[in-house]
């Protein structure tokens, strides 16, 4: 007697209630220690109740293995599946895939040799320790190209192309103009012959330039104008 | 299993005495030579690099020496995709070359492929594989044809990938060298994606 349940029984596993419930009467046998009705039926009702949770426990136990069942089914359809679309030689292929993309090999530059010729090579090592003393230079480890390999180079001589844009100053320069009487390499050259000479390089349309003096810039009128707006567009 | 043991080259400062100098000499060629090489020992295994006893006694340098100079010859090897691994082999310390990334391997297409699901069997698995069966399941499947079996077998047990006794397969010391315990996770959990269920 005394010994009252936990009122939510749900918060506590059907286990331990029944345990509980059960120690409760054993102790109530042996102290022959008589029990109220009201206690009795509480009990029972208890009882009752862990007994119907327990039921649905079953069900939902069976639900998550039928579930469960179905998903395997499922991914071993998917997996046959898979070997059907997918033959064996080419799922080879794939595993060799996995490989390749995850190994770092050995470096390897000898064949299969006698240990006594590497020993030979590992002779050929003199120690030779540094002076602290004396630093020599650090040698570099590629090789240097001189001036002298590397050929001559010839400059570009630009004064073609002074010439040719100091007659057609102020003067409309068609581009087709431009391409067949210069070279390609004079054509890269123009920024520079442009900054060295002072020079606009104004758009007045889509077939025609008009090269100025910086000094003018400020009667440009109409060229400047339309040239802004070719940049804009 | 096999190791690599990064730490070991490195003595312990105490041990340094106070008359010797970092040996700075590095003959790259030479070097490269050795840590590169591959030879058959006296009992026909092959192996990798050179047992770093064997450099130590020739050359006639001491340990904290032998440090020094892997640490300049590391440095100038890196720019070339390289580094120096030292890794136990049996019972004796060896010092190789590796590439720093992703590389061809030096295998065959289907023995590759023999080696990733070779992996996906025996990595982390107690219990050696049976060669025998695993060829009836691999050739019953289609996966490979018996020469190819045969060929690939014989390919990875020479190159050290795998190793045989009395018909068991085991992997052996390169599988770890040229793949990262990560890598070789990864590749058992694809592997076994994709061969679904060969037991």
């Amino acid at each position: 007697m005394g010994e009252s349940l936990d009122p939510s029984p749900k918060k506590q596993s059907p286990e331990k209630i029944l345990r509980t419930i059960y120690s409760k009467v054993r102790r109530q046998l042996i102290t022959k220690e008589p029990a109220s009705i009201q206690d009795a039926e509480r009990d029972r009702q208890t009882i009752s109740g862990v007994a119907l949770g327990s039921n649905n426990f079953v069900v939902l136990e069976l639900d998550k293995e039928t579930y469960s069942g179905f998903i395997d089914t499922q991914k071993l359809r998917d997996q046959q599946k898979i070997s059907d679309s997918v033959s064996p030689r080419q799922r080879a292929a794939l595993i060799s895939a996995i490989l390749m993309q995850r190994c770092q090999p050995l470096f390897i530059t000898l064949n299969p040799a006698p240990s006594s010729s590497i020993i030979q090579l590992v002779q050929g090592i003199e120690p030779e320790p540094i002076d602290l003393t004396s630093k020599p230079a650090p040698q570099s480890l590629f090789h240097t190209i001189t001036d002298g390999e590397m050929g001559d180079v010839e400059p570009l001589d630009t004064t073609r192309i002074k010439e040719f844009f100091q007659k057609r100053l102020g003067k409309k320069i068609k581009l087709t103009d431009l391409s067949t009487q210069l070279t390609k390499n004079e054509f890269m050259a123009l920024p520079l012959v442009f900054s060295q000479l002072d020079l606009l390089f104004l758009q007045s349309n889509d077939n025609e330039i008009l090269v100025v003096p910086s000094s003018e810039l400020e009667n440009l009128g109409q060229y400047r104008y339309e040239s802004i707006m070719v940049k804009a567009q | 299993m096999i190791e690599e043991d990064t730490n070991q080259h490195r003595p312990d400062p105490k041990e340094q005495r106070n008359d010797e100098v970092p040996f700075e000499f590095v003959d790259i060629p030479t070097l490269t030579a050795i840590f590169s090489a591959r030879t058959h020992d006296s009992e026909g295994v092959l192996r990798f690099g050179i047992q770093k006893k064997q450099l130590l006694s020739v050359i006639g340098i001491t340990d904290y020496q032998l440090v020094s100079l892997l640490e300049k010859y590391s440095e100038l090897i890196a720019p070339l995709g390289l580094e120096i691994i030292e890794f136990k082999d049996g019972s004796s310390v060896w010092l190789a070359l590796r590439h720093a990334r992703i590389a061809p391997m030096q295998l065959s297409h289907y023995s590759q492929s023999l080696l990733g699901i070779l992996i996906s069997k025996l990595y982390k698995q107690k219990n050696p594989v049976n060669a025998e069966d695993l060829r009836q399941d691999l050739v019953t499947r289609g996966f490979v044809t018996n020469a190819e079996f045969t060929n690939g077998l014989q390919e990875l047990v020479t190159n050290r990938f795998i190793s045989r006794k009395r018909g068991k397969l085991r992997l052996d010391v390169r599988c770890f060298l040229e793949f990262t315990e990560n890598d070789l996770q990864e590749i058992q959990k694809e592997v076994n994606e994709i061969i679904g269920g060969t037991e």
